[in-house]
């Protein structure tokens, strides 16, 4: 039998993330992010009224999608999807014109303060490409976050995706997300900041 | 590409470290552009008590990464956010790196640097002087942190009288235990309990054991079922992803531990063997005490509901192993002791003392002279001073006062006053801090000394191993590589120094260890003799040299590789031999000893105040300790960047009767001062409770800390955005100084309050 | 039921300010250049006037329209990316050879007018058309690419764009004949049949856009919830005053009313009623450009 080509997937089982915040802080230091930009974060939400609360902890990173609608739109090829899945971006390409920022659903990219140039969680492709996981994938303390590869079915990310009822964040986009979670809850998504300007 | 860490990870297999399946985690790291392998050295954690193992990443000279120790058998490669953030406190562009004096008024913030032989004549002559007048009672030491040979130091010099800072908080429970078992604290084997009741500890934002213990409770609850229940006067990460969580009234912990006991006991649930045989009091005479704590009673004291109360007792009798385990929200108050022994008798009702799945006692590694581990009792010591301002209770006259890694100015309840005494200069004639920052402290102080940071510097510790294995952690130096044109350099050059990597403190930092050493030899023979070491690593090896079975081993050689070590001795805590079996001292539910003293002898309820005295506008102020802030990220710009500004947390439906909306400003007042703060509205919190997050609202420290943009080496400071939203407060400018009058532990959580809107 | 974020990260603007300027001077110049076809592309000669004047000010409008993109992209110096590395997947793409033909066009067309060689003038006219259109449609799919933004998501937006583009561009072209004949003209006297015929053309141009505009908020209200949102923010939020009292009320109702009733068809007033719109119009391109991205997407 003829071996699967490769595509990774992260899984985050939010029954285990404690919001911590070690993967968005793990991410800063492997990745040099400035201040003010982040590849990933944890939205925090509270829901119902005392004493029935709820409060829900949503990590966020690129979904490295299968339907990249930021490949789609970015002018110069700079964003690509590689054969793996991870949706790459080329730093010595990009021009910065925030077509792909405008573009992607999920409010994952931004333009590097200092550099002037597109970035995103790319699933730390050097450390992925080494055979080594993710930064935040190695700091996340309660193994929280999965990843691996989907084709592989010894994986623990293959295993863990058929074994549980996984989402993606908004599905209906059509971008495909390769970034799935066990125990979503819609609210914690659709929960909207009002925005100061 | 793997590192050395083989020994132990087979060693832990062996061990039933492996509880946890499928660590995975491989301890290398590659460069982002370079794409060449780092250099990992592995270390350990110091930023709280949990003592993880770490591994450095070093790209060339530069530390670029810390992250967990896949091999340590505690953290098994989880880290905290404070963990990798460590790299902020070591890169800070604001550290202090030159020991200072000051030179204008005290705390008028001017300063001349000044050489460490300057320094050293200056306190050596200090020292030398209450020597030979007998007054050594007026030199105070005030550690935020631990050290062997400032221990030592201190030893020898005789009557120093030391404020020891991370003790404070667990001389409650400390206190209780030892009225019972005789040992400070036992550890909860939460891997493998199936029922957890959770009283006022937060595990997975902080806590003694955090990382290691959030890691086994979340594999408890989703891999194998358990049932975390939390009690929490908010709502805590910990309670926000238990099972139930149930807000209760502040302070009355107690009652609801005891109204559960009494459920347990009436319906014949308790573990009637354990309870003759190993506990001093039997049920008929305990049934007769607890019958006073009716559920109803409770219920209307905590404002729980009675059935609640009734199901989770049973539940906890029933579905075993269980464990009730507490953290700061039963201790940190004025009957703190009192409380813990009424969670801890929930325990011993189930015969819950070296049971897989509930209590056992913390295993360490053995020196030279094997011990029971139960016999390392450093029990709370009753005359310990528990801040500043005691000092002037007790009539002590100060010479000087050296603040190492403590910053009292701002840490102190009521810090305020605190600070009106550091600034005396009658009262206090000459102080010396030693810490990494210019903290609140130091500022104020006389003189100012460079403190190395836990990530350049040695250090050894046998932390409380959460799988009974005990484990010798190392602390090494992983900052600041010298490159061999600066090996060769250094003063006593040798050979081997060229093999191994050299580090060395950023700028004239210096550890607390060498400091001591160095006094000691200027101070002369009575105290250099009890420090015979060239400096700290010449220590660590030489210390090491009493682990005998670590020396055959390999000695230093095999910890530093490694970045710790198991004993081989085996994991007692699942085996056969029970408590009951191992032990002939009996858990003293009835405290004989606490009755002399004219205390109450059995676990009791001990309102905060009495009913009649409450009022309708008062609330009882909680402060709570977030994941990212703690001493090591005050300036830590990842720490803040995510968290910079503390609010007042308030019950919405309060808020709402009280006309206050989200964000408004409030001016919140206690007995000793007012705080002005934004408000969080919300449904996450009891009615009659407020709450501040502790560790924000620096005056000093930093730019980072104190929420202001600037320019320096790191591009990022000129990116602070949050200027706008600001530092937040600190909410021990009005916090009560009350203690625990049995315990001694601080009353942090009972300050009474008022709200005005602004 | 109550829910309140706690925390979260929203990043800065793709686009903002300066792709709305962007977006607006294309529009405007796209919208010269088609009425300046009129009389030399379509023969209507009683828009010949506008001929030369259209070409000149689509040209330089055009050619200040791309600055703003270079302020806006981080890396200008890496432009010379989007001729070599084509995505032809990307509006970009398309709109960076666009906004090289076209201008040429444009001056290849203004050169024949000037040399009054009507025929070629005729032909490049003609192939400007598509240019012109394009040239400013391309930006209604840079935004109808935005799957996520709701304002921009919709297929009505190319040709949304293009109306109000030719609105602006007859306001404009309103306000610079005015300027040329009342100033630089030989006789100093104001074409005024001109401008009241361009003023009717204004007037049906804008109840069209008015109708795009009601459509696609008709559709947005009744949508999936984040249109209901953007709809909301646009109708009661925060930028409902710009975008009902400055875009629509003084930007296009009140420039209607004033060009089609009677007693207002006189040159102060029409004048007055083609600065509402080429204002107006330039909120049109904010509040859609800055609007459409102002709801955080997680
Ligand atoms: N991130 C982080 N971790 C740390 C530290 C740090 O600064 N930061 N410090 C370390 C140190 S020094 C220590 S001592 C430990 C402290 O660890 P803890 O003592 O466990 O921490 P606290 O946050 O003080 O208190 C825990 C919880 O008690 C709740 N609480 C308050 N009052 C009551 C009450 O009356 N009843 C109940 N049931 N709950 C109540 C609070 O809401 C809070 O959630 O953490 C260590 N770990
Ligand atoms: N309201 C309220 N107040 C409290 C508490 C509470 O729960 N509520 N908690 C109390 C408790 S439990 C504690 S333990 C105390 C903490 O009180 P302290 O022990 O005084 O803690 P910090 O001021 O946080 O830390 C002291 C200094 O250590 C320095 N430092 C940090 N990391 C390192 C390092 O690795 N190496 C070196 N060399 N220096 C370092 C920092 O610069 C910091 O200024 O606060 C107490 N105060
Ligand atoms: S590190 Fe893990 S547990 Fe912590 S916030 Fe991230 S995903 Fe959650
Ligand atoms: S999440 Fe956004 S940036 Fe990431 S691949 Fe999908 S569309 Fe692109
Ligand atoms: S910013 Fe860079 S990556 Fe994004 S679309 Fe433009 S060129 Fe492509
Ligand atoms: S995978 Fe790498 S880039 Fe993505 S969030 Fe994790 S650490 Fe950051
Ligand atoms: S829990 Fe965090 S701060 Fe504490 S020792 Fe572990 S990594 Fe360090
Ligand atoms: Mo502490």
């Amino acid at each position: 039998m003829k071996k699967k080509a490769i595509r990774y997937a992260m899984l985050f089982d939010l029954r285990k993330c404690i919001g911590c915040h070690a993967c968005a802080v793990a991410c800063k230091s492997e990745n040099n992010v400035p201040l003010g930009v982040w590849r990933s974060w944890v939205k925090k939400v509270e829901k119902g009224q005392y004493p029935n609360s709820k409060e829900f902890f949503l990590p966020l990173v690129c979904n490295n999608c299968e339907k990249p609608i930021c490949v789609t739109v970015c002018p110069v090829w700079a964003s690509i999807r590689r054969p793996d899945g991870i949706v790459y971006i080329d730093p010595h390409r990009c021009i910065g014109c925030r077509y792909c920022m405008a573009a992607c659903p999920y409010g994952v990219r931004y333009i590097n303060p200092l550099k002037k140039i597109a970035e995103k969680c790319y699933w730390c492709h050097h450390r992925v490409d080494a055979g080594l996981k993710p930064a935040c994938v190695m700091a996340c303390p309660t193994d929280a976050i999965i990843f691996g590869d989907l084709e592989d079915p010894e994986s623990e990310v293959a295993k863990s995706v058929t074994k549980n009822a996984v989402q993606v964040i908004k599905p209906e986009i059509g971008t495909a997300p390769h970034t799935f979670y066990i125990g979503l809850d819609i609210a914690a998504v659709e929960a909207k900041q009002e925005r100061e300007r | 590409m793997k590192t050395g860490i083989t020994l132990v990870a087979s060693a832990a297999a062996g061990m039933g470290a492996t509880q946890i399946p499928d660590m995975k985690k491989n301890s290398s790291a590659v460069s982002r552009t370079s794409l060449k392998t780092l250099r990992a050295i592995p270390t350990s954690c110091e930023q709280c008590p949990a003592g993880c193992g770490l591994i450095a990443y070093l790209n060339g000279e530069r530390l670029v990464q810390l992250l967990g120790n896949p091999s340590h058998p505690n953290n098994q490669g989880g880290i905290c956010a404070k963990g990798i953030a460590g790299l902020n406190l070591v890169n800070d562009p604001e550290r202090l790196l030159f020991p200072l004096k000051r030179i204008g008024p005290r705390g008028g913030g001017q300063w001349s640097k000044i050489t460490w032989d300057e320094a050293y004549s200056i306190l050596s002559r200090r020292i030398e002087q209450m020597m030979s007048k007998g007054n050594l009672n007026e030199f105070i030491i005030d550690k935020g942190r631990e050290d062997p040979l400032l221990e030592r130091f201190i030893t020898a010099l005789g009557t120093a009288p030391v404020l020891d800072r991370l003790s404070l908080k667990n001389l409650n429970r400390d206190t209780a235990f030892v009225s019972m078992i005789e040992s400070p604290y036992l550890i909860e084997d939460v891997g493998k309990s199936r029922t957890i009741l959770n009283f006022g500890a937060n595990p997975y934002a902080n806590h003694d054991y955090f990382i290691g213990f959030a890691r086994r409770l979340v594999h408890s609850r989703v891999e194998k079922g358990a049932r975390l229940i939390t009690f929490d006067v908010r709502m805590s990460e910990t309670a926000a992803k238990s099972d139930a969580w149930y807000p209760l009234k502040a302070g009355t912990d107690a009652i609801v531990a005891l109204s559960m006991a009494r459920v347990i006991v009436e319906k014949g649930l308790a573990d009637q063997e354990f309870m003759k045989k190993n506990t001093n009091s039997p049920l008929p005479v305990l049934k007769d005490h607890l019958s006073q704590y009716t559920l109803q009673k409770a219920a209307m004291v905590s404002g729980l509901r009675a059935e609640d109360i009734e199901r989770l007792a049973v539940e906890f009798a029933t579905q075993k192993p269980s464990v009730a385990l507490f953290g700061g929200g039963v201790t940190d108050h004025i009957h703190g002791s009192q409380n813990a022994r009424c969670i801890a008798l929930l325990n011993w009702l189930i015969g819950n003392l070296e049971q897989e799945g509930g209590l056992f006692f913390p295993r360490f590694i053995e020196k030279s002279q094997p011990r029971a581990p139960w016999q390392k009792s450093s029990g709370p010591k009753p005359d310990q001073i528990k801040a500043t301002l005691d000092l002037q209770k007790l009539g002590n006259r100060i010479d000087t006062y050296f603040a190492y890694l403590s910053n009292p100015a701002y840490d102190d309840l009521d810090c305020r006053s605190t600070v009106k005494l550091l600034k005396n200069e009658k009262k206090v004639p000459f102080l010396v801090a030693m810490d990494t920052h210019l903290t609140e402290t130091a500022f104020l102080a006389d003189m100012v000394l460079p403190a190395a940071t836990y990530l350049e510097s040695w250090g050894l510790k046998s932390a409380p191993s959460l799988e009974g294995v005990p484990i010798l952690n190392l602390r090494q130096p992983v900052v600041s590589l010298l490159s061999t044109a600066e090996v060769l350099r250094l003063p006593g050059f040798e050979v081997g120094k060229l093999i191994e990597p050299v580090f060395r403190p950023k700028g004239e930092a210096k550890e607390i260890g060498n400091l001591c050493l160095e006094l000691a030899r200027r101070i002369g023979d009575r105290v250099s003799k009890s420090l015979p070491f060239k400096d700290t690593q010449d220590y660590i090896a030489q210390e090491v040299l009493t682990f005998p079975a670590l020396k055959s081993q390999g000695g230093l050689k095999i910890l530093k590789r490694e970045g710790m070590w198991f004993s081989p001795q085996k994991d007692s805590r699942h085996s056969a031999a029970k408590y009951s079996s191992r032990r002939k001292n009996k858990v003293k539910i009835y405290a004989e000893a606490w009755r002399q003293k004219g205390l109450s002898p059995w676990p009791e309820y001990h309102p905060l105040r009495k009913p009649e005295e409450e009022t309708e506008d008062e609330f009882i102020l909680t402060t709570f300790k977030s994941s990212l802030s703690s001493k090591g990220t005050s300036n830590s710009k990842w720490a803040r960047e995510i968290l910079h500004e503390n609010r007042l947390w308030m019950n919405r439906e309060i808020a709402k009767e009280l006309g206050i909306q989200n964000g408004d400003k409030v001016q919140v007042s206690s007995s000793v001062g007012t705080l002005i703060i934004r408000v969080l509205t919300t449904s996450r919190i009891h009615p009659k409770s407020l709450a501040i997050a502790e560790g924000f609202g620096h005056n000093a420290i930093g730019k980072i800390a104190k929420a202001e943009r600037f320019s320096s080496s790191d591009q990022d400071t000129r990116l602070l955005w949050w200027e706008k939203e600001g530092p937040g407060v600190n909410p021990n400018e009005i916090i009560e100084r009350k203690t625990d009058s049995i315990g001694g532990g601080l009353g942090s959580k009972d300050t009474l309050v008022r709200v005005k809107k602004l | 039921m109550d829910v309140q974020v706690l925390y979260n990260i929203i990043h800065q603007d793709a686009f903002g300010l300066n792709i709305a300027i962007y977006f607006y001077l294309t529009g405007l110049s796209a919208g010269s250049f088609i009425l300046s076809t009129l009389a030399y592309g379509f023969g209507l000669e009683k828009f010949k006037p506008l001929g030369k004047v259209g070409v000149v000010v689509a040209t330089i409008v055009l050619i200040i329209a791309p600055f703003f993109l270079l302020i806006h992209i981080g890396m200008p110096s890496r432009a010379w990316h989007l001729f070599v590395y084509l995505n032809m997947a990307s509006p970009i793409t398309w709109g960076s050879f666009l906004l090289i033909l076209y201008p040429i066009n444009c001056i290849i067309y203004g050169y024949f007018m000037f040399k009054e060689h009507m025929k070629l003038t005729r032909i490049f006219g003609f192939i400007g058309i598509p240019l012109a259109i394009s040239v400013h449609g391309y930006t209604g799919f840079i935004l109808a690419f935005g799957k996520a933004r709701a304002l921009w998501n919709t297929a009505l937006m190319p040709i949304l764009f293009l109306v109000s583009a030719v609105v602006s561009g007859i306001a404009l072209m309103i306000l610079v004949v005015i300027i040329k004949d009342r100033f630089f003209s030989k006789e100093k006297k104001i074409d005024k049949e001109l401008i009241l015929s361009l003023g009717k053309l204004m007037a049906w141009m804008i109840v069209f856009d008015l109708f795009l505009v009601a459509s696609d908020l008709i559709v947005l209200s009744i949508s999936h919830s984040d249109a209901q949102a953007a709809a909301h923010l646009i109708l009661a939020g925060k930028f409902s005053p710009l975008f009902l009292i400055v875009e629509n009320l003084l930007g296009k109702i009140i420039p209607f009313i004033i060009l089609i009733v009677p007693r207002f068809r006189t040159l102060p007033w029409i004048i007055v009623a083609s600065i509402l719109v080429v204002v107006g119009i330039f909120f049109m391109r904010y509040v859609v450009v800055v609007g459409g991205e102002f709801a955080p997407l997680l």
